[in-house]
């Protein structure tokens, strides 16, 4: 890995360009010895949305895959780093697929003829949900994608609300911790999140839309459907899928558990092409160097094997 | 020239830091940013990078800026420990107005709050608190580098930091400079305060402001919102475009 990295900043030219009514910044690795134009993107994680991501590693990530023959492509999604515009919020419903196809869009007329996404959390949904967009793919890289959809800052409150009954909630709103911590503005605004979340999941299921009114409804109704879908088409596609987690990692549970409905069903009818790997504690948000140097050596070893 | 902090407060500040650029050159200000060597997209590893290497690169940066944009006067701003490196850099081009926001007052100081950072992370997520015991420098005795929340902590980068100060580095000559505080109180902290005070006994100008938002340099938290719908960052960069534009036309710099 420290060998790749080698590959200097003199390989790489940053580039504005064009998507919708903004424009993005991006910086274009070109590779030691090109493999056929095939040109990866790298998605970063709605936590750290840069082009750099933590501890500059899709940096690091664009130059250990120019190495491998790879036009590598960074960039800031719209509103972010060096790019024009402006983020209302980072929702896994609606992820930047725009932002994505832009890249492809600029990097086809730079020669890439095939793509090969690779995105984590917030990335890895917008690499899949960009990906019916792009018609020459040749692999997608999923590291810790959420199954479920939420907005950012609601990944606790919205779990806390499908997995705590009401009266679990009431038992915790009268612990002396959560009573004095009403004092603080930023613990009530906390508080109200979490209250709305269990408010809306109550109310989804009054109107009829979980399983506790409709027993035609799956019990994995809290599965996104798009990511589903998604992943679904690109079996069809028979585009190979890597899927990366830590196994402490709380998207890897909920992974885990959305694999027994209709997530399963999807894996088994294209497991000749979905990968799915993990490695030990927490990988979400790459919080150490050893997973960092762990994440870029299977990704290199998976895309060699994969997408040769 | 604008000097980015570090580590995790690079990509902390990396909006605000755009934000600026785009106020001062719509005020006809040429503005340089630029990673320092081993951080960010630039090259080299964290490993070889130095205090003295920081400066030396902001210097670099600000000779770059004079020929491309022929600019007569230089200023530097800096976050963090871009502060300190800002200050330094800036002592070495003469009477150059200096803009600081929520700097690292001493080096020594700064790494053992980031330190804390780590340690809080920790308790947050339940995980070991027999470290709280330890410092930067037992982590670093043993071993050449740390790592701090998936950032590598070098030890090149931490001895030739320490001792360094921010009077210190000022230099001897007097400059004009804009204080800006990150933080939840609207009263400026002591240490900025007596720093004020002990800089204007020396013979700087200084403005000093306090901006109030919530800023988690470190650990980003439920509150996450985008740099434009803060009030603070909005505050933050009209104070410092306004405050530079007027100090260059002091100097009879145009635009």
């Amino acid at each position: 890995v420290k060998e790749s990295l080698e590959v200097s900043a003199n390989r790489e030219t940053p580039a504005f360009f064009p998507a919708g009514d903004n424009v993005l910044f991006g910086i274009l690795t070109q590779p030691v010895s090109p493999n056929g134009n095939r040109a990866v993107v790298v998605l970063s994680g709605g936590g750290s949305p840069t082009s750099l991501s933590r501890n500059r590693l899709s940096t690091r990530m664009c130059r250990l895959l120019s190495a491998d023959g790879y036009m590598a492509m960074r960039f800031d999604y719209h509103g972010v780093g060096e790019s024009s515009g402006e983020v209302g919020q980072f929702h896994l419903a609606t992820p930047f697929s725009d932002d994505l196809v832009a890249v492809t869009e600029w990097l086809k007329t730079n020669d890439a003829h095939d793509f090969v996404l690779l995105g984590s959390c917030f990335g890895a949904r917008s690499a899949l949900a960009g990906s019916p967009f792009i018609p020459e793919l040749a692999a997608v890289v999923l590291i810790c994608p959420p199954v479920r959809d939420f907005a950012m800052g609601e990944r606790t409150s919205t779990r806390l609300a499908r997995e705590l009954r009401l009266t679990d909630y009431v038992k915790r709103a009268l612990h002396p911790r959560v009573l004095r911590k009403l004092f603080d503005r930023e613990s009530r605004k906390t508080y109200k999140r979490i209250a709305r979340a269990k408010f809306q999941t109550i109310s989804s299921r009054v109107m009829g839309k979980d399983s506790f009114r409709r027993r035609d409804t799956p019990a994995d109704s809290w599965l996104s459907d798009t990511f589903v879908r998604r992943l679904s088409d690109l079996a069809e596609r028979d585009v190979p899928v890597l899927f990366l987690y830590g196994r402490g990692d709380e998207f890897f549970e909920e992974f885990e558990e959305a694999r027994s409905g209709r997530l399963g069903a999807v894996i088994d009818k294209g497991r000749h092409l979905i990968d799915i790997q993990t490695i030990e504690g927490r990988l979400h948000g790459f919080l150490s160097l050893d997973v960092q140097d762990k994440v870029l050596q299977i990704i290199g070893d998976w895309l060699r094997q994969r997408v040769a | 020239v604008i000097c980015a902090p570090v580590l995790a407060e690079l990509v902390a500040n990396y909006r605000r830091e755009v934000l600026l650029s785009s106020a001062l050159a719509a005020k006809g200000i040429a503005v340089l940013r630029f990673h320092y060597r081993g951080t960010g997209h630039s090259d080299g590893s964290s490993a070889q990078m130095t205090f003295d290497s920081m400066c030396a690169d902001a210097l670099v940066a600000a000779r770059h800026l004079g020929e491309k944009a022929g600019t007569r006067m230089i200023a530097f701003a800096g976050t963090r420990l871009g502060g300190l490196v800002a200050a330094s850099a800036g002592a070495q081009t003469g009477d150059s107005p200096l803009v600081l926001w929520e700097p690292a007052l001493d080096a020594t100081r700064y790494f053992r709050d980031v330190y804390r950072a780590y340690l809080m992370n920790n308790l947050k997520e339940n995980e070991s608190t027999s470290a709280t015991a330890r410092s930067l420098a037992d982590e670093l005795s043993a071993s050449d580098s740390f790592d701090l929340l998936g950032y590598s902590i070098d030890r090149p980068l931490y001895e030739s930091s320490l001792g360094r100060s921010l009077e210190e580095g000022l230099g001897v000559a007097p400059r004009s400079i804009l204080l800006a505080q990150i933080g939840p109180s609207q009263k400026l902290k002591s240490a900025f305060a007596d720093l004020q005070d002990r800089l204007a006994a020396r013979g700087f100008r200084v403005k000093a402001h306090a901006i109030i938002e919530r800023e988690a340099w470190w650990l980003t938290g439920d509150q996450w919102r985008t740099e434009e719908t803060r009030e603070g960052t909005r505050s933050l960069v009209n104070i410092t475009s306004d405050w530079l534009a007027e100090e260059f036309a002091k100097r009879g710099v145009s635009a």
